[in-house]
């Protein structure tokens, strides 16, 4: 899953970064409101996380920005003041969802959950398909109720994968989800990983669209 | 403690008693003495209407008073006596009696209750006598043509009693006065309190946090003075409450990120894989407490500097000394972030009164404000100078400066100069701008002349 991280305090952005990253997430972090903005409008993220308290453009004013112009990723805002309208306004400019100032990782990663439970049309926490059960709070896969050993990376793909079912994605897309601007992407990675959860869950639950992409089918 | 209720109580009391009893002294004695002077009248003139009605009655037939009086007959006749006097039982019946002496000294006449015996020594006018248990006033007449003496008499005890029933009923509507007065004032009173009292209720149910000026429409214009200085009072304590407050809402605010920051590290850290991660993670844990320490020793500097208390402890300061102290304990700093320190001495000193530990505070905060935010390789430059009437302390900096409309705002408190790498407090200049005010010094912000970056001078006045 592939997170933008929009936040000005060096201290806590370093700290959001990594946190986020050992719970398996992709993460960019920006730090001023301008560039957030011009990533949000051509690249795709699972999530953001937005501070509201940014250099050069507001989190408000991007939020109201990438909003008009139709971007649907969902967005969590962190808040620094208490106050009903710092929440109120930044709900109605198009977030998602807030946490305030100071808050536990925990329940960022839970609401992030949350909100891409949300993106993604579902209600259920588990994402059940065929005998593949996945739960990303805890980060693991069964199979016919057991446990699969499967790596962060394999897991980001396969929840990618399976949240999208019936929709081809491209190479670019799942590698943007795994890898952000920091990593150095070898361009077989995202084979590799596929090949890696073919041998673990079975050779045809993703197929591969020639010249396209790769999708996990909807269940008939 | 004085009561203007009581005061004026008391006061209209004692002088509504005073002057009513004075007057109803002063009336009975007064009315006292006419009463008995138209009694006296009347004694005079009882003596002359019977001197006359007795000529009439028996002169004109010729008669002799001496057969008129029978020797034997001692009681005037009745019918003489209330040609006189009438039916003579009014309530204030003066009770006079008379006798009628001839010459050679026999009781011709005389009226029931007069004694047998003269009632005074025959001498014309007014005598008192002692007869028997009572005192008589009595008047005398002497008739020399007639050879008659007439004498008229009035008991003291009858006299006094009429007296003391007339003059009483005369002073009895001043003694009515006296309650209803008393009544009065106390409704009075009661009617002129009523407005302070309404004053006293409106400020007595104001809730405590609850600032908003008394209403001085109905305020009694005596009192409306003390009203205004008090609305004073209110206005600047609300003024200074809502300082108090906008403060701490901006401190509990400004702490939260570094909090949030510090909280995630130590989450971080928990979660680490690796004992190199753990180990950054815990770094900068320590990194955030230092953030947060610093901001809060920030914020108690900035709360005990009172820019409405005089400054305390004023002595004289060499600025280039305590520059020279506070630039060596910040060499470190600047050292670790390759910035060359240096600093250029005034020629004379520079010398101005003031707090020291406040101006170690100033200079410090500058210093540490120009090394935080230069660059790496950068350079800062502390400098001191005296001109005539001014002495000057200056730091500028090779840091990426701030925009000139923005120079007024970097005294605001929390103020940071946005997309700043720099773990600043936003405090830093807003407590060196309130020590500037409060040694009546100046500051100005500048851009250096020859390169980026950001100058800042205070200017003391010069004390040499």
């Amino acid at each position: 899953m592939r997170i933008l991280l929009v936040e000005d305090d060096e201290l806590l952005g370093d700290g959001l970064k990594n946190g986020l990253s050992q719970q398996g997430y992709t993460v960019d972090w920006l730090k001023d409101g301008h560039v957030a903005e011009l990533a949000l409008l051509t690249e795709t993220f699972d999530a953001v996380v937005l501070d509201l308290g940014l250099p050069k453009r507001s989190g408000l004013e991007v939020l109201k920005n990438i909003r008009l112009k139709g971007v649907i990723t969902p967005v969590i805002i962190l808040t620094a003041r208490e106050s009903l309208d710092d929440k109120v306004l930044g709900l109605d400019a198009g977030a998602d969802d807030y946490i305030a100032k100071p808050f536990d990782l925990k329940e960022l990663y839970a609401r992030l959950r949350a909100l891409q439970r949300r993106a993604a049309g579902r209600a259920e926490p588990l994402i059940n398909y065929g005998h593949i059960t996945l739960d990303p709070a805890s980060h693991s896969v069964f199979l016919e109720g057991k446990r699969i050993n499967i790596s962060p990376r394999e897991f980001t793909l396969l929840y990618k994968l399976l949240e999208n079912a019936g929709r081809v994605l491209s190479r670019e897309q799942l590698s943007q989800s795994l890898y952000g601007w920091d990593t150095e992407i070898d361009s077989n990675a995202v084979e590799v990983h596929v090949h890696n959860l073919r041998k673990k869950l079975g050779e045809d639950l993703i197929q591969t669209i020639r010249g396209v992409g790769y999708m996990i089918d909807r269940i008939a | 403690m004085s009561s203007i209720r009581r005061f004026l109580l008391v006061s209209l009391l004692a002088t509504i008693t005073c002057v009513i009893t004075g007057a109803a002294i002063y009336s009975y004695f007064d009315i006292t003495r006419k009463i008995n002077s138209i009694f006296d009248a009347q004694l005079i003139e009882a003596a002359h209407v019977i001197r006359y009605t007795t000529e009439q009655s028996t002169l004109p037939q010729g008669n002799n008073l001496n057969e008129l009086f029978s020797p034997n007959q001692t009681y005037l006749p009745p019918k003489l006596w209330d040609t006189i006097y009438g039916d003579d039982l009014h309530p204030y019946d003066t009770r006079r009696v008379f006798q009628i002496w001839s010459d050679d000294g026999v009781l011709l006449a005389r009226t029931e209750g007069a004694p047998p015996y003269p009632l005074a020594k025959d001498v014309e006018g007014f005598t008192t006598s002692q007869i028997g248990n009572y005192t008589w006033r009595v008047y005398t007449l002497i008739d020399e043509k007639n050879h008659l003496r007439y004498q008229v008499a009035q008991r003291n005890d009858v006299r006094a009693y009429l007296v003391k029933n007339l003059a009483l009923g005369n002073i009895l509507p001043d003694l009515l006065i006296y309650p209803l007065s008393i009544i009065m004032i106390f409704i009075t009173i009661r009617a002129a309190m009523k407005p302070l009292q309404r004053t006293i209720n409106d400020v007595k149910n104001r809730a405590l946090q609850h600032l908003e000026p008394i209403n001085t429409e109905s305020v009694p214009v005596e009192i409306k003075p003390l009203i205004d200085e008090i609305n004073l009072l209110l206005s600047r304590l609300e003024e200074s409450y809502a300082r108090e407050k906008r403060f701490t809402a901006d401190a509990a605010h400004e702490l939260r990120t570094p909090l949030a920051a510090l909280k995630t590290q130590a989450q971080v850290a928990e979660n680490a894989h690796d004992e190199t991660s753990h180990q950054i993670a815990l770094n900068k844990i320590n990194l955030c407490v230092d953030r947060c320490a610093r901001v809060v020793t920030q914020l108690l500097t900035l709360s005990n500097l009172r820019p409405d208390e005089p400054l305390k402890e004023i002595q004289i300061i060499d600025l280039s000394k305590l520059a020279v102290e506070i630039i060596s304990e910040l060499a470190t700093d600047a050292v670790h972030k390759h910035i060359t320190l240096s600093f250029d001495e005034s020629k004379t000193p520079a010398i101005t009164n003031g707090n020291a530990t406040l101006i170690q505070v100033l200079i410090r905060n500058l210093i540490d404000n120009a090394i935080r935010y230069t660059p790496e390789h950068g350079q800062v430059i502390v400098s001191t100078h005296v001109e005539k009437q001014l002495v000057i302390f200056c730091v500028e900096d090779t840091g990426p400066g701030v925009a000139p409309e923005l120079y007024d705002r970097i005294f605001d408190r929390f103020y940071r100069e946005l997309g700043n790498k720099a773990q600043g407090s936003g405090l830093g200049l807003s407590i060196v701008q309130q020590i500037v005010e409060l040694h009546g010094a100046t500051i100005k912000v500048s851009k250096p002349g020859k390169h980026s970056g950001l100058k800042i001078q205070v200017f003391f006045p010069n004390q040499n």
